[in-house]
């Protein structure tokens, strides 16, 4: 008896359970914002460690399975399963840079999270991310419910261009004028 | 003196009562397919198609052509919202006006184009919400200048931003010079350059009127008002053409009667003069074409009894100009002859009558037991002729051997002889003379039968029409175009699975450009292509909707305009950047705000359509489509395209053998144009080899003189052979308009072969010296002076009506005054060795 008032408590204790499907997406775009900005913002972190802690919220709040799926289309059937291996332990250190040179300029003040809407399946999650000119710069987040691992980001975008899209379009050149190595190579050396 | 006036009241009768039939039974069918009889195969195989897809022959197609897909886009809905509305059609479709298919249009094309297209919108999707929300020239200037700010500051590819310079330059450039080149938005932020001309098509099915003589004629009425009801600022922006048999068949009418005036105006004044020329009285000139006039009247009353008249059996009124002036202008030059020697009027006619009749009646009988050789044949259209013809001929024959003697017993004065003011030949040339001449002619005629070889029949309807009707350059327009063009072949089958396998089948062979089911018409790759597009779908519901994003606080518009200018003419800047700020350095010309935006609004609202595209089932598809692929008794049809240019017959043959190859059943225009080649090559050597039999068989039974038979048969051959020969050399193929000249040519070759050979009996040089070959020369010469003329005409069919027939009647005059004396006196010289004419 005492353990099924347990688990009860702990599941309406659970703020998955509990939250809407927008709320969820609100919550996990809050965790994002605030992780990225922690680690862009704190000027004692050394710049490995800066990157480290990005590239560990970029993995936490993005489908990175599901970027990667978007991101090679079907090009993805050319990988060796070491090229595989590669490609996925490059990509959150990639996006971390990425996500650091568009958005890690006005740190001066938090980022801050402004509404949701649906879109189809996906929930669009507003957000206003500080610049350094003192304005903020709109930002959407593309939210989708993962089976198994919650609401996941699954795009970025700022005035409605997509950041998966332009990334499918230039990884497809790589691919396409250098190879599997050559996107690798691009891959692994990162956004300065 | 009261039998020659019975024998006129009597013709008088019958003419009016031939006149009255006419009136009351001629019919005309403008069916070129119904020239052949419907029993052959790939007449079956075209009424089967035609029986499960009527709609496929009555469509009126509308083609819009225009530099941009945005100005054909708009000229295409503006036509189709008009057309919809008129009662006068009964359906109209143009796929790109179709909502269904805008929203789905993504999914149409290949998934790479899906990518590449929603790549280039969704990085333009910002601009276009700046556009949205300000649509002026400072409006435009900004968005240009903060996307070109974003690239630059992204290092992104800025070749979508080069297109966007370059389309802006342009409109700027236009205007300057006066001109007017609306932006073109889908070109230049879809993933296809801008350049070239963008063609689409507007199906339209007319309500027939079965009462007309021009069924359709309603229907293009109407779409010719619409045409004309369109705004001037949209009209501006296309050419718009309308072709289909129905425009095709419209347009040919008025083509064949437009120059028919002048034509027969000229006809009539060489005509007369001709026949002065022969008959040195204008009396006998005016008898002459009063009897022809009456024999072509006799003759019409016939042949609306018949039945309806096709294409090629109403040519008749020719044969029987050419055949009835034949037998009149010999009959009164012999009169003529006779009173020149002193006879009085009557006897002169009874005495010609008496020493021409026999030739006459031969002429006739073996002429129309020629044309009676091609009611044979499968070619329907000829075979008609040949009844008609054959009739015809005797009826000529009759009315000139009874009217113009008659006539000479009532009014004796036409018989009288005046200054002639072309000589006659007088003495015929030596023996000599006439075997060089001969043998210069026998050269000639084997050159032209080696040549003759390469002759052919062009079945293919388009080729008689005028080249300049609308119609005929918009056919060819789409011809040229492997998805629209008309030259395609139909398969019928029953399943989706028999559908299936035969198009993938004739997908594999090389002639074939595309074979399409309506299975086809659902896209491929769909989850791929709804993934890509779900993934864009925030960007483009952005770009229809959302708020522009700003990076910095507002500017005032020149000093935008001042950044700008700097930023496309920095060097370094692209060559499409600097041909941009070369244009607004140099100021805004009046008109570019209008030009920027035209088609704006309607390029957003396609955007805004695709946001709603789902996965296309077969029963998703629009009924206009489908009709055109399913029909009403569930049978599904194959669309077969050619990848060969089918304005080449041997590359259509291919096109047709390769199809049939694998789907023995497929009918269409190529099956019929070819089919229809063969079928009338075929009849036409059946009919002239009967034909050529049985005139000379009467040859024979005649005269019991196979000289004489020589004489008449060779020169007829040859004369086939030099027209044939002409036919290859300039490029003028048989057709169904020309293709009276066989019949023609067989008509009067014989006849002059007959009267030559009669007149030579007496020595070669004899036929030169009586009046047969004047004879010949006015009756040839009055024939090609009376539809020479059709050789100016516009319509391609009537115009090598006329120059065929002119080079056939030369060549039966040359060949029978070259060859028919020559084997005559090669005849005499076998029969008397040693003994030569004294000429």
């Amino acid at each position: 008896m005492r353990a099924i008032a347990a688990l009860m408590l702990a599941l309406f204790l659970s703020p998955a359970a509990a939250a809407t499907p927008e709320e969820a997406a609100r919550a996990a775009v809050e965790t994002l914002v605030q992780a990225t900005h922690a680690a862009l913002a704190d000027p004692g972190l050394a710049p490995a460690t800066r990157t480290e802690r990005l590239t560990g919220a970029i993995t936490d709040g993005f489908a990175l399975d599901l970027w990667q799926r978007f991101l090679l289309g079907d090009a993805a059937a050319g990988f060796t399963p070491g090229e595989l291996a590669r490609f996925q332990a490059a990509l959150p250190r990639y996006l971390a840079g990425l996500y650091a040179s568009r958005f890690g300029k006005g740190l001066d003040r938090q980022p801050e999270v402004t509404g949701t809407r649906m879109v189809r399946r996906d929930i669009l999650v507003a957000a206003r991310i500080p610049r350094s000119d003192g304005r903020d710069l709109p930002v959407e987040y593309r939210v989708r419910d993962i089976p198994g691992a919650g609401a996941r980001v699954i795009d970025v975008m700022v005035g409605g261009t997509s950041f998966l899209i332009l990334e499918r379009d230039e990884f497809g050149a790589l691919l396409r004028e250098r190879g599997v190595g050559g996107l690798l190579t691009h891959l692994e050396a990162g956004i300065p | 003196m009261a039998a020659p006036r019975r024998a006129l009241l009597a013709l008088g009768l019958v003419t009016a009562l031939a006149i009255a039939a006419t009136v009351g039974l001629l019919r005309v069918d403008s069916d070129s397919s119904r020239l052949l009889s419907p029993d052959l195969p790939f007449q079956v195989r075209a009424h089967g198609l035609n029986a499960a897809f009527p709609d496929l022959k009555t469509a009126i197609l509308l083609v819009v052509e225009a530099p941009s897909s945005d100005a054909a886009d708009a000229v295409t809905g503006a036509l189709t919202l008009a057309l919809a509305a008129r009662p006068e059609l009964a359906e109209v479709f143009a796929p790109s006006a179709d909502p269904f298919l805008i929203a789905h249009g993504l999914l149409y094309r290949d998934t790479g184009a899906v990518e590449a297209a929603l790549t280039a919108l969704s990085g333009a999707s910002n601009l276009l919400a700046a556009l949205r929300a300000d649509q002026t020239v400072d409006g435009f200037l900004a968005a240009v200048d903060s996307a070109g700010a974003l690239a630059a500051g992204a290092s992104a590819d800025t070749g979508g931003l080069d297109r966007l310079y370059t389309q802006a330059a342009a409109v700027w450039a236009a205007r300057r010079s006066g001109q007017a080149h609306p932006f073109a938005w889908s070109d230049t932020l879809g993933d296809t350059p801008p350049g070239g001309v963008v063609r689409r098509v507007i199906t339209v099915q007319p309500r027939l009127d079965p009462a007309r003589l021009s069924p359709a004629r309603p229907a293009l009425d109407a779409i010719e008002t619409v045409i004309a009801g369109l705004d001037p600022a949209t009209a501006a922006l296309a050419r718009v053409a309308v072709t289909g048999e129905p425009a095709l068949r419209a347009e040919e009418l008025r083509s064949v009667t437009s120059s028919i005036g002048l034509s027969f105006a000229a006809s009539l004044v060489l005509v007369g003069l001709i026949l002065w020329l022969a008959m040195r009285s204008a009396p006998r000139a005016g008898l002459s074409v009063t009897l022809l006039v009456v024999i072509v009247a006799l003759v019409t009353g016939f042949a609306a009894s018949v039945g309806a008249l096709n294409l090629i059996s109403i040519a008749f009124i020719v044969l029987m100009t050419g055949m009835g002036e034949d037998f009149l202008v010999h009959l009164l030059l012999e009169i003529e002859s006779r009173a020149e020697a002193g006879a009085e009027a009557a006897s002169a006619a009874v005495q010609a009558a008496g020493h021409l009749g026999g030739s006459m009646l031969l002429a006739a009988s073996t002429t129309s037991a020629a044309f009676f050789a091609f009611t044979a044949t499968d070619f329907v259209g000829m075979a008609q002729l040949g009844l008609i013809g054959g009739v015809g001929v005797i009826l000529a024959c009759a009315v000139a051997l009874t009217a113009i003697p008659a006539a000479m017993a009532i009014w004796p004065r036409l018989a009288i002889p005046r200054p002639r003011p072309v000589a006659r030949a007088g003495r015929g040339p030596s023996l000599r003379g006439v075997m060089r001449i001969g043998v210069a002619g026998a050269v000639v005629a084997l050159i032209a039968a080696v040549v003759a070889r390469e002759a052919r029949f062009d079945a293919d309807p388009i080729n008689l029409r005028d080249p300049d009707a609308p119609s005929v350059i918009a056919f060819r327009q789409i011809a040229a175009d492997p998805g629209l063009t008309p030259y395609r072949m139909s398969v019928l089958v029953d399943g989706a699975d028999a559908a299936a396998r035969t198009a993938a089948a004739l997908q594999a062979v090389p002639e074939v450009a595309r074979a399409v089911w309506i299975g086809d018409l659902v896209p491929g790759d769909q989850a791929a292509k709804l993934d890509l597009i779900d993934l864009a779908y925030p960007s483009l519901e952005y770009a229809v909707s959302g708020v522009p994003v700003t990076l910095e606080a507002p500017l005032p518009p020149d000093a935008v305009r001042a950044r700008l200018l700097a930023r496309l003419t920095v060097p370094g800047a692209s060559a499409a950047a600097q041909a941009f700020g070369t244009e607004l350095a140099r100021g805004d010309p009046a008109g570019v705000e209008g030009d920027l935006f035209t088609f704006f609004p309607a390029f957003v609202a396609r955007i805004g359509a695709s946001l709603g595209a789902g996965e296309v089932t077969r029963d998703a598809l629009p009924s206009p489509l489908a009709a055109r692929f399913v029909a009403a008794d569930g049978r599904l049809r194959v669309d077969v395209t050619p990848s060969g240019d089918m304005g080449e017959p041997a590359e259509m043959a291919r096109f047709v053998a390769a199809v049939a190859a694998v789907a023995p059943g497929a009918a269409g225009a190529p099956d019929q144009i070819v089919g229809a080649a063969r079928a009338v090559g075929g009849a036409m050597i059946l009919a002239t080899t009967l034909a050529a039999i049985a005139a000379g068989l009467l040859v024979w039974i005649a005269t019991r003189r196979g000289i004489e038979l020589v004489a008449v048969m060779v020169p007829l051959v040859a004369a086939a052979a030099i027209t044939a020969a002409f036919s290859v050399l300039a490029g003028v193929p048989f057709n169904y308009a020309n293709i009276i000249v066989a019949p023609l040519l067989i008509g009067l070759g014989v006849n002059s072969g007959i009267y030559l050979a009669h007149a030579g009996r007496a020595g070669a040089a004899a036929a030169f010296e009586s009046v047969a070959p004047q004879s010949i020369l006015f009756s040839v010469a009055t024939t090609i002076a009376a539809f020479g003329t059709l050789g100016f005409s516009d319509h391609r069919g009537t115009a090598s009506m006329g120059i065929l027939l002119t080079v056939a009647l030369t060549a039966t005059l040359v060949a029978s005054f070259t060859l028919t004396p020559a084997i005559l006196a090669l005849g005499a010289r076998v029969r008397r060795p040693g003994r030569a004419h004294p000429g």
